[in-house]
């Protein structure tokens, strides 16, 4: 597997992220609205479950994606449907792999406040990046906050 | 009330002394308008007791547990309680990663 230099700056695993160059890769160009991004992760899910992913597997990638793709329409892309979110994924025996960029202004991951503290439990919203980083073996951001990669390593 | 939609399926049933409601097939983040849409309903109610039954809902996003928190909010305020009812083993696990167990009773 080829790597990508950007680190896991959320869990710190040593789980390598497959670059651009590796073969496999499709790119989907998605419209940034509620609907489309759902479909596009349907659709997704469907092809997984006949790649022959196993159900916790599916899961933990559905709930991954759907955080990442919730989060560049709502807040990277401000949900304006005029802007486009880039879902990029590569499925091979051992993992899965996806990107999901949007066309927002990045945030900074250090401000995140931790959801499971007691003073955040009963905040309604903050609750996905932490579960991207329980469900997923690898998660990081580029530099500019515009872009998350996510792995999946397949039992 | 009962409204179909193919990913998420919500039925409210009231009785005597509580409300009950409960969520089948997929919590996503595409289902949520309506599932905040439910929740408010039951909690503008007269019910104190609100029963969320969970034992069919296969997947739950951050943002509809936004809508439970919210509307738990809502009850809240008004000496009202939000009870979960036998979710699902992987909606649990969803809900003891956050760490929600601390502020809904389960059962």
């Amino acid at each position: 597997m080829a790597q990508e230099t950007t680190p896991d700056v959320l869990s710190g695993q040593p789980v390598d992220f497959p670059d651009a160059n590796t073969p496999g890769w499709t790119r989907e160009v998605l419209r940034s609205d509620i609907h489309t991004i759902s479909q596009a992760n349907r659709r997704f899910c469907d092809f997984l479950r006949q790649s022959h992913v196993n159900e916790e597997t599916l899961f933990a990638v559905k709930l991954g994606l759907e955080e990442a793709l919730a989060n560049a329409v709502k807040h990277g892309n401000q949900r304006d449907p005029g802007k486009t979110v880039v879902f990029r994924h590569l499925v091979t025996p051992q993992y899965i792999a996806v990107t999901v960029t949007d066309q927002g202004e990045g945030f900074n991951l250090g401000a995140v406040p931790d959801p499971t503290l007691d003073e955040n439990l009963e905040v309604p919203h903050g609750r996905g990046i932490m579960l991207m980083r329980a469900y997923l073996d690898h998660v990081s951001y580029n530099a500019a906050g515009t872009q998350v990669c996510m792995l999946k390593l397949r039992p | 009330m009962k409204t179909n939609k193919k990913q998420l399926q919500i039925e409210i049933v009231e009785h005597t002394e509580r409300i009950v409601c409960r969520l089948q097939g997929k919590a996503e983040f595409e289902e949520c308008a309506l599932l905040q849409k439910a929740m408010e309903q039951v909690v503008s109610g007269p019910h104190k007791h609100i029963v969320l039954d969970l034992s069919e809902l296969t997947f739950i996003c951050s943002m509809a547990l936004g809508a439970i928190i919210t509307a738990h909010l809502r009850a809240k305020r008004k000496q009202g309680q939000i009870r979960l009812h036998r979710p699902t083993p992987n909606v649990l696990a969803v809900l003891e990663l956050t760490k929600l167990t601390k502020v809904f009773p389960i059962d």
